[in-house]
């Protein structure tokens, strides 16, 4: 792109050098999940499985259900995920129109809730799930964090890049707001929408607190809620319950393969959106 | 602006007055550790539960930060029969009337008032001036030294009884396995052991004067800070020490790695368990040993927090908390508690219990792994090493005094007693540095 | 954010003016279906964020513990957080470590952002945009239960380093308090850099490739068609990761608190975990609550000046 090959050399080296620094702790992962639960209690870093072993994702399967709380996980995910992305694109969508009166007031008042310390107001929004009736609800996990000012404000920032011109010259040509958002808007801003696709998906996948505190009912649960069931003993000193490294990093493991396919498939909307974008621009 | 704080001063009363609308069980439990291992267990133990008590139960088992959920829960209004917790909490949840007395509860009952069923120490462990503010969980142990017993006898040295044999038997580990750490241990908590040969004990000591002392911040600790310091730069204790979490250092122990650790009685006992199970032919031995005598030739080890159940003060089912208790406090509570769940955990063969395979994992502990009981006898049978390590235990520990001001000292000792323990100031200077943070800050007299 | 891009103001835009009153009733009848696109998102934060924020504050002002309100006690959570010792300290913490990641997570992952569109074959570019993406879908326990073990005294860090002399004793990086705050800050800052990375990147994806080729023409070197084409051009998505990571890092708790122990303690403790000790650990809300709200301001107070910061607002084209 920037045509210098000295540039090009630096880019590679920053990105290998980079990628080491992920892949290593990503290794360490797998391959202590894949060995035997005597080779996963040796201390150091382990990056081959030693003896090589599946006896840690045996332990998992046999001491938790997965099914039931990875198919809550994923309507939680999925639902919540769409539900996000249109609320979140429409808001960021209008407030990209800078003749609109009051944008900049609404924007402040959608920045202000950044500054909000989620972590000191786990009691009041319990309170408000309990009044709504949402405690022991899958839509209760689905609402959590359901709008987000940064996704706003990302969506906001994409949608003021379309060009006027171009939406000037289509307006003159007769076409209305649908057409408008749909065949010039969404193709500039698609970056921007998988971005927090991707971002939220992250977000509803590894709730934790929340579904912590909102559910009891055991055939609501959800994935990460389950695997600390099993994993979880580990860091407390009463237990009498052991579980070897292997089976916790296997717990892990199982935790990330449903997102890194998440991530591989968006990845190459990814891409060709920003393609499609680029030609344009 | 006025009438939006009006409005959200109503709303706020209404709530409150909303959060009243109460379930239709007849018992709701708040529990860390007792009950099922996962959530599908979890439902067929409560099942059993109801089954026996005849009653409807509803049971939230928060698989993490316990504290939290229970925090968050009972503060916006959530009403429980039964909150599980440990004794450290009890200030705090006496001060701000969250729980009630229940000493006239047990006096009461022909169960809980049995001393054969809770033996009378064990409500020594945590009452507040005679009066009593919950109902043990389980039989609570105490930490120790646990050794590899087979590295002592291979080694041919007699049982530790000074510093100086401690570290020579580290020595002797660290030269002929491998070069593996003599001791591994997590931060301050569990050193009691050590400590204990300059006869100070954790926590505060109030003396008759009643003044406040840190005995840990005393000039007699400092050898001891100075004695893990040399192990430290000489190898022997393993330098994560101030990082680790209990799960590090017993998979050091489990693999060769270190020569001994300072855990729970009880684990002796897994220790061996597990081992034996992952290899018959093991050589692996654990063995709990007494601490180093101090100057006086006393031993100080540690007993732990009580886990207990409470009755909040807006519980509505008072009468079904405490026949919950009481069955807990009786055969086949003690089998739900160990065993776990018929049909799931174990079955039943004639008179005999056979463990299932999830059964054999979860290692008859559901709550209760010890019951409170000593004349019951757990048809699990007594892991190797327990009874002895439970015995030294019973004979030399003791609880340890942790007003709330605890919270606040503690980091502090353990500040400078990090820096000795890893060689960076003498102990001499660690102590000092101790006193006077702890004075200046009003944390001792 | 008050980004009005490259045009020239049009109609609405300066509804503040002198007369703007009937100007802005005019807008917004003609642009209604606009509010109703933004009402669904601000009723949400409305009921789910700003409505327990104003409870939180009002029980601030109350004794709150595990049974509930014990009545309004005035200011007297705050006059208790404001003297403590462990408050002052940690609030200098949360600056420093505020101020760190806000720097280092917003213009880093510029670096390899850049990097990423520079490189050819795609599919090579693709699977270093995952790998380096990575660190941001695992949880924080992971991942400082990884580096705790790469990075301990007997971990592959300080081996290397020892086996290059480069040190003569390991480095205690996760007990010595010198270490907290830049370990803090270099985690989140590697955590969050394939996901800030991918931001720049798709916002660099819609650069106009003519205008480098005339900055080439031109004779600007690499560097020079990076400051002069390829920042001014992601200067928008700077803005949003800049507003994003800085009142992220002012609420930092979970890598910290993860981090905390004897020795750590006084540097890495922050606003957020102390409401957390003192709170939820210790059952008083009121304090929490008063915490929480002193954190509140913090962040606006912050994300005010950030509006001010040279750079920052967006230059009014000449």
């Amino acid at each position: 792109m920037l045509q210098s090959r000295g540039i090009r050399i630096a880019s590679w080296v920053i990105l290998i050098a980079l990628s080491l620094t992920m892949i290593v702790p990503l290794i360490n992962v797998v391959a202590t999940s894949f060995t035997s639960k005597a080779g996963s209690l040796q201390p150091g870093v382990i990056l081959w499985p030693e003896p090589f072993s599946v006896e840690g994702y045996f332990t998992l399967m046999n001491r938790m259900r997965i099914w039931l709380p990875f198919m809550n996980t994923m309507y939680v995910t999925i639902v919540g995920t769409a539900l996000h992305v249109v609320l979140c694109a429409v808001a960021g969508y209008a407030l990209s129109n800078e003749n609109l009166p009051g944008r900049n007031w609404i924007v402040a008042a959608i920045l202000f809730t950044l500054a909000i310390p989620t972590q000191t107001i786990l009691v009041p929004l319990f309170i408000v799930f309990r009044d709504f009736g949402l405690l022991n609800t899958l839509l209760s996990l689905i609402l959590v964090d359901l709008v987000t000012a940064f996704s706003i404000v990302l969506m906001k920032t994409y949608f003021e890049q379309v060009p006027k011109e171009i939406i000037e010259s289509a307006t003159m040509d007769g076409a209305g707001h649908l057409r408008l958002f749909w065949n010039f808007y969404m193709p500039l801003a698609l970056p921007g929408v998988i971005t927090i696709t991707v971002f939220h998906m992250v977000t509803k996948y590894n709730l934790f607190i929340h579904p912590l505190l909102f559910i009891s009912d055991p055939d609501k649960t959800t994935l990460q809620i389950a695997l600390q069931s099993v994993v979880g003993g580990e860091g407390s000193t009463f237990t009498s319950d052991f579980i070897a490294p292997n089976v916790m990093m296997a717990g892990i493991v199982a935790a990330l393969i449903p997102l890194l396919i998440f991530f591989a498939f968006f990845q190459r909307y990814l891409i060709s959106g920003v393609t499609a974008g680029g030609v344009k621009g | 602006m006025k009438s939006v704080i009006s409005a959200t001063t109503l709303a706020l009363l209404g709530t409150t007055l909303l959060t009243t609308a109460a379930a239709a069980q007849d018992l709701r439990i708040l529990t860390a550790v007792t009950g099922g291992k996962d959530a599908a267990e979890h439902e067929l133990f409560v099942a059993e539960l109801e089954e026996h008590l005849g009653l409807e139960i509803e049971m939230i088992k928060p698989e993490a930060d316990y504290n939290q959920v229970m925090f968050t829960s009972l503060a916006s209004g959530e009403r429980f029969d039964l909150i599980y917790g440990d004794s450290s909490m009890i200030p705090t949840l006496v001060e701000q009337g969250a729980i009630i007395e229940v000493s006239d509860i047990i006096e009461n009952s022909p169960v809980l008032s049995d001393t054969s069923v809770i033996p009378a120490g064990e409500w020594d462990l945590f009452d507040v001036d005679g009066a009593i503010y919950g109902v043990p969980n389980k039989f609570e142990g105490g930490t120790m030294p646990t050794i590899r017993q087979d590295w002592l006898e291979e080694s041919g040295m007699e049982d530790p009884d000074s510093l100086e044999d401690w570290r020579a038997f580290f020595e002797w580990a660290h030269e002929n396995k491998d070069g593996a750490y003599g001791l591994s241990t997590a931060g301050l908590y569990d050193i009691q052991g050590f400590m204990s040969a300059a006869g100070v004990k954790a926590g505060y000591v109030v003396d008759e004067s009643g003044n406040r002392t840190i005995p840990y911040a005393t000039e007699a600790a400092a050898p001891v800070y100075d004695w893990f310091g040399e192990l430290y730069r000489d190898g022997l204790l393993d330098p994560n020490f101030a990082t680790n979490g209990s799960g590090e250092f017993r998979n050091l122990f489990m693999s060769d790695r270190a020569a001994a650790v300072t855990y729970w009685d009880a684990w002796v006992g897994l220790f061996n368990n597990i081992m034996a199970t992952e290899n018959p032919d093991t050589e692996f031995e654990a063995r709990g040993v007494a601490g180093v005598p101090g100057p006086d030739g006393d031993i100080i080890l540690r007993r732990g927090n009580a886990s207990l159940w409470f009755i909040p003060a807006n519980a509505e089912n008072v009468e079904n908390a405490v026949k919950f208790l009481e069955f807990w406090h009786s055969e086949p509570g003690y089998v739900m508690g160990t065993l776990g769940v018929e049909g799931h955990d174990y079955t039943m063969e004639g008179d005999e219990y056979v463990l299932t395979e999830i059964g054999q994992a979860h290692s008859c502990d559901h709550g209760a792994p010890r019951v409170a009981s000593t004349t019951w006898e757990n048809p699990c049978g007594v892991l190797p090493g327990v009874a002895e390590a439970e015995e030294v235990i019973m004979e030399h520990a003791t609880v340890e005094y942790l007003p709330a001001d605890w919270t606040d000292a503690q980091p502090i000792v353990q500040n400078y007693a990090y820096q000795a323990m890893s060689g960076e100031i003498t102990g001499a200077e660690a102590v000092a540095a101790m006193q006077e943070e702890l004075r200046s800050a009003g944390l001792i007299d | 954010m008050t980004a009005t891009e490259h045009q020239p103001p049009r109609l609405g835009a300066e509804v503040v003016s002198k007369g703007g009153a009937r100007r802005f009733i005019a807008g917004a009848r003609r642009l209604w279906p606009y509010y109703v696109m933004v009402a669904p998102a601000l009723l949400w934060l409305a009921v789910f964020l700003v409505w327990p924020m104003m409870q939180g504050f009002l029980i601030s002002f109350q004794k709150f513990g595990l049974m509930g309100s014990q009545g309004f006690i005035g200011l007297e959570n705050y006059q208790k957080a404001f003297s403590d010792r462990t408050v002052i300290q940690a609030f200098i913490n949360t600056v420093s470590i505020t101020a760190g990641i806000t720097i280092a997570g917003t213009f880093l992952p510029i670096i390899p952002a850049i990097a990423l569109a520079e490189i050819t074959p795609r599919p090579m570019r693709q699977g270093l945009q995952s790998v380096i993406y990575a660190p941001h879908l695992l949880g924080w326990v992971i991942i400082i239960g990884i580096w705790m073990n790469v990075m301990s005294p007997i971990g592959l860090v300080n081996s290397i380093l020892q086996g290059l002399g480069l040190i003569d004793n390991p480095i205690p990086f996760f007990s010595h308090p010198a270490w907290g705050q830049p370990l803090v800050i270099g985690l989140t800052t590697w955590k969050d850099l394939g996901f800030h990375a991918l931001i720049y990147y798709a916002a660099l994806m819609t650069i106009n490739t003519e205008l480098i080729e005339a900055a080439a023409i031109d004779g600007a070197n690499g560097l020079q068609r990076i400051r002069d084409v390829v920042i001014p051009h992601i200067t928008p998505a700077i803005r949003v990761v800049f507003l994003i990571t800085l009142l992220g890092a002012s609420h930092t708790f979970d890598s910290a608190f993860l981090m905390l122990n004897g020795r750590t303690a006084e540097t890495v403790r922050t606003l957020a975990i102390f409401t957390y000790e003192r709170g939820i650990l210790r059952f008083d809300l009121g304090i929490a609550s008063a915490a929480g709200v002193i954190l509140l301001v913090f962040s606006i107070l912050l994300g005010t000046i950030a509006q001010f910061l040279p750079g920052f607002r967006p230059k009014k084209e000449a």
